[in-house]
């Protein structure tokens, strides 16, 4: 698995040598807490992480999959068109079919490792560490809410084009093969948010001040 | 009070301008009807207002035919049914057979067509500097890289005509011609072509189809509506389709003239080329079709055209 | 339009509070739609339809190239060639960014494409040589632009077809604003570095060692060196669109990287390529939700009323014109630049025409803003794109950004809008319009 940090992403891709300054001047912030925790669990959650294990896999192997095939079909493309003179002017509706497959794989894949692309003031400004693990329990709440409702209507939408009966326009394929990468996309990204905000309320009770948890 | 929206993906050269505006003038202010206008696509391209009215999120909208959700949607592309706009105005004028056969299959999809507008006749256009007039068919056709739409029909008839089809989005287009990739583009009216003049400099005037488009509703909207408004809509739509037919052909001639002032060379077909043309599509396009919309409606088709 | 004052707040709280950008456009776009009793369900199927295009399959073809070509070594040893030229001035990579942008942007029709194939190899690169990372994301981010001003350009030919003008002569009038930006991106560079002391500057060198420097890292870098060749090559030639050039630049990067360089081993080959879905499928989620914001918004008819009233608060024509500029920048802070193009045609054009403005230096003036548009804050993709090329976060790449924008990019749209001779030049020159 790509894992390169379990960081909220501070630093820049593939670089060891970089210099950066306000980062050491500030404190760390907590730790980010995403979808897979790295200490073992067990129970209910540690079956649906065993589970997770073999989603993420799939997931993995078919982004790969995906992106070479684009790639592979792009470049056909090419020489059909140039070389051998005789564009198959179906490839641009299968690329798109594997793009979208590609994009929205992937959006599930970056919310499994926390890296959305992210604004970020709230740990310069909140310095107490419990108040910044609230606001993100928060946010992924609201984050669970908004991409359930999302997941409803891309379900909705491949469910209209499977009884319309739609298909490509060239190669005549059923055009839910293309939507209903959205239904894994968006259900994927429901999926990894109720486990990251698990995993944050596991912390949130685990770090909870001694004051706090009087109350 | 009823509010709607009307939308289109065309700009403000083009004819659907121009009947959304004289739509909305003739409706008036006191009908207590009122357009919410939505021109240029700012809510999608054609293919997804068509969805979007069947959905019903887009009540009404000036759009072509998505050939995708059903393939008999493809008789609007049909080649060389009509080839002058007097024939034009008999086959899908007001009170023709072809709404009716149009609605036929729309209303299996949710829709219904108000009316079908004019575009204008299409054209193959070709890119500056490939120097070729490709008018004798299929053999001049052979080695020119043309742009399609992405509809099955459009890529074989192209095909056919002797050429190497390749379809491109609308919006790709300009890009295509611009940088090479194609060295020429089917399916073109005049506007189209004078948009797009900077890089042409031929426009064959092959009429190969007569361009249609439909003024849809969606039909859970429609039949909600109070008759008294349906009424209304339907006959204010019906006076702007009959005064559109001079406008579309008058646009047509204006924007020919246009592009033929910035450079761009007009070619007509000759008697035998446009002859040749059409027995090629007959040959192979008509029967494709016959398969998918029956025996019935391509009889029509032929006694309009003239070939039976 | 106080609903959507109040969804815009919101989704500026979400931003600050770190909740991921796509998600709080995606919030915004929600309660926004919700609020106002519009229909929501079309939301998810626009904003599908939009980034399922053929015109962004480029992005993600350019993001796995460039990912194997930093794997694989080719970008290493091109970078290595260009710093034998520019490694002995302090600064000089950043203005190999800023050039690299303009010549890719004669090549692309779009931005995010520049940020993708450019970012990810000279940010990472800059933060080696001990550029402020901050600092290299906002350049990166701010000249990307300059692949929409110098043509082709995909907003700007949607704007001019949208407004009857002719593509070529629009294409024209944003070119010598273009390059006027990318010389101004070049100086900040420079200013905005000069105290910064991280940054590592060779040594100075005679002329002769100079030579036999960069003969040396051109021998080592022969297989990369012949790679933007191809790329420029294939698409100049009309041989492959620019989405065709990065898949074969792909698949040229692969065997060189295995065989050649020997960067590429099968793991990091697949790990590069789930690199390179990850970077993709983040960037994706961004414009996703962005363009179901800018449906929600269209469909309330936002951009058309805040432009009316802001028309409507005089009858000068430079406060009309200033006012103009204004809502262009903020359209282009809350949509995207091909909506923003097209709102501009239908909304500005008949008002600009009217004032006497010629349309084809109104067409500059937009493709000038929208620009700016793309990288200003709250809705700025390109800027986001930027931080998520190199895994920032937007507090630390911000200030850059806006010190860019504020000496750069904000100037030239005044310029741009007060000399017209700026856009009609070269029009008038080589395409005779009056
Ligand atoms: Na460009
Ligand atoms: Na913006």
């Amino acid at each position: 698995m790509v894992r390169e940090s379990k960081q909220h992403p501070r630093s820049p891709v593939q670089s060891d040598s970089y210099i950066y300054t306000a980062e050491n001047e500030n404190p760390e912030p907590p730790e980010y807490i995403t979808a897979v925790p790295e200490h073992d669990v067990d129970g209910f959650h540690g079956k649906v992480l065993a589970f997770e294990q073999v989603f993420a896999k799939i997931i993995y192997w078919a982004l790969v999959f995906f992106g070479l095939a684009l790639a592979a079909l792009m470049f056909t493309q090419v020489l059909l068109r140039y070389v051998f003179l005789s564009p198959f002017v179906g490839i641009e509706e299968i690329g798109l079919l594997f793009g979208v497959w590609f994009y929205f794989l992937g959006m599930a894949y970056v919310t499994r490792n926390g890296e959305h692309i992210h604004g970020g003031i709230l740990t310069l400004v909140v310095k107490n560490p419990h108040t910044v693990r609230k606001v993100r329990f928060v946010l992924t709440l609201l984050s669970i809410i908004a991409a359930s409702i999302f997941a409803f209507y891309a379900i909705r939408y491949a469910i209209f084009e499977i009884e319309k009966g739609r298909v490509s326009s060239y190669m005549r394929w059923p055009k839910w093969w293309w939507s209903s990468s959205l239904i894994i996309g968006f259900g994927g990204m429901v999926f990894y948010f109720i486990l990251q905000i698990t995993n944050q309320f596991l912390d949130l009770k685990s770090t909870a001040p001694q004051g706090e948890e009087k109350s | 009070d009823e509010s709607f929206i009307l939308a289109h993906g065309m700009n403000t050269d083009h004819v659907f301008h121009s009947i959304s505006e004289s739509f909305m003038e003739k409706l008036g202010d006191d009908s207590g009807l009122e357009v919410d206008y939505h021109p240029a696509g700012d809510l999608g391209d054609w293919t997804s207002l068509f969805e979007q009215s069947m959905q019903g999120v887009v009540p009404m909208s000036l759009t072509w035919g998505a050939s995708d959700f059903d393939q008999r949607l493809d008789l609007s592309w049909l080649g060389y049914v009509v080839s002058n706009w007097e024939d034009a105005k008999k086959v899908y004028g007001p009170g023709s057979d072809m709404l009716g056969i149009y609605n036929d299959i729309l209303h299996d999809l949710d829709l219904h067509a108000i009316g079908l507008i004019p575009t204008d006749f299409g054209s193959v256009v070709i890119r500056k500097g490939v120097g070729k007039v490709p008018t004798t068919l299929p053999a001049d056709g052979s080695g020119i890289k043309i742009r399609v739409p992405g509809v099955a029909i459009a890529v074989d008839r192209f095909t056919n005509l002797g050429f190497s089809a390749v379809p491109i989005p609308l919006s790709e287009v300009y890009t295509a011609l611009q940088l090479g990739t194609v060295d020429a583009r089917s399916f073109s009216t005049a506007v189209e072509t004078y948009n797009m003049r900077d890089v042409l400099e031929t426009n064959i005037l092959t009429n190969d189809y007569f361009e249609t488009a439909f003024w849809l509703v969606s039909k859970d909207w429609w039949d909600d509506l109070a008759e008294e408004d349906a009424a209304k809509i339907q006959s204010v739509a019906d006076e702007v389709i009959e005064a559109s037919w001079e406008e579309a052909e008058a646009k047509s001639n204006e924007f020919l003239a246009k592009a033929e002032e910035a450079g761009v060379n007009i070619v007509n077909l000759s008697d035998a080329e446009m002859e040749a043309a059409k027995a090629i599509i007959y040959e192979t396009e008509w029967p494709e079709m016959e398969k998918l919309v029956g025996p019935e409606i391509m009889g029509k088709l032929r006694v309009a055209a003239g070939i039976e | 339009m106080t609903l959507f004052f109040i969804s815009m707040a919101l989704v500026v709280v979400l931003l600050l509070a770190e909740m991921p950008i796509a998600l709080a456009f995606g919030t915004g776009a929600l309660v926004f739609g919700l609020s106002t009793g519009s229909d929501i369900s079309f939301l998810i199927p626009y904003a599908y339809q939009t980034t399922s295009g053929f015109a962004l399959l480029a992005l993600p073809l350019f993001v796995l190239a460039g990912t194997l070509m930093a794997e694989g070594g080719i970008s290493e040893r091109l970078l290595d060639f260009v710093n034998s030229f520019v490694g002995r001035i302090k600064g000089g990579l950043g203005a190999v960014t800023v050039i690299t942008c303009a010549l890719f942007g004669a090549i692309s029709g779009s931005s995010s494409a520049a940020i993708a194939a450019i970012g990810q190899i000279m940010i990472p690169r800059m933060v080696k040589e001990g550029y402020p990372a901050g600092h290299a994301t906002a350049l990166v981010a701010c000249s990307s632009v300059l692949a929409l001003m110098i043509p082709p350009s995909i907003p700007m030919i949607v704007f001019a077809i949208t407004g009857g003008l002719s593509v070529g002569a629009a294409f024209l009038s944003t070119i010598i604003p273009g390059i006027m930006l990318g010389v101004v991106y070049i100086v900040l560079n420079f200013v905005f570095l000069r105290n910064v002391d991280s940054i590592q500057v060779e040594d100075k060198l005679p002329p002769a060692e100079v030579a036999k420097h960069v003969y040396k890292s051109g021998i080592r870098a022969f297989w990369a060196l012949l790679m933007p060749v191809i790329i420029l090559g294939v698409i100049y030639s009309g041989v492959a669109t620019p989405t065709e050039a990065a898949s074969i630049a792909l698949v040229y990067a692969i065997p060189v990287g295995f065989f050649i360089y020997k960067g590429l081993t099968l793991k990091t080959f697949t790990t590069s390529i789930v690199r390179a879905a990850i970077t993709t499928g983040s960037i994706m989620t961004v414009l996703f939700f962005l363009f179901m914001m800018s449906r929600a918004m269209i469909l309330q008819q936002v951009p058309k009323e805040v432009a009316q009233l802001l028309v409507s608060l005089s009858d000068n024509k430079i406060v009309i014109m200033l006012l103009i500029n204004l809502v262009l920048l903020f359209i282009g802070m809350i949509v995207d630049d091909i909506s923003g193009s097209v709102l501009a045609a239908i909304i500005f054009l008949p008002v600009t025409n009217e004032l006497g403005i010629h349309p084809i230096h109104f067409a500059a003036i937009v493709g000038t803003n929208l620009g700016l548009g793309n990288v200003s804050p709250p809705c700025a993709p390109m800027l986001y794109m930027a931080g998520g090329v190199a895994k920032l976060t937007m507090d630390q790449y911000i200030w850059p950004t806006l010190k860019f924008l504020a000496f750069g990019h904000l100037p030239m749209v005044l310029i741009v809008t007060f000399i017209p001779e700026l856009s009609l030049w070269l029009p008038k020159l080589l395409m005779g319009i009056q």
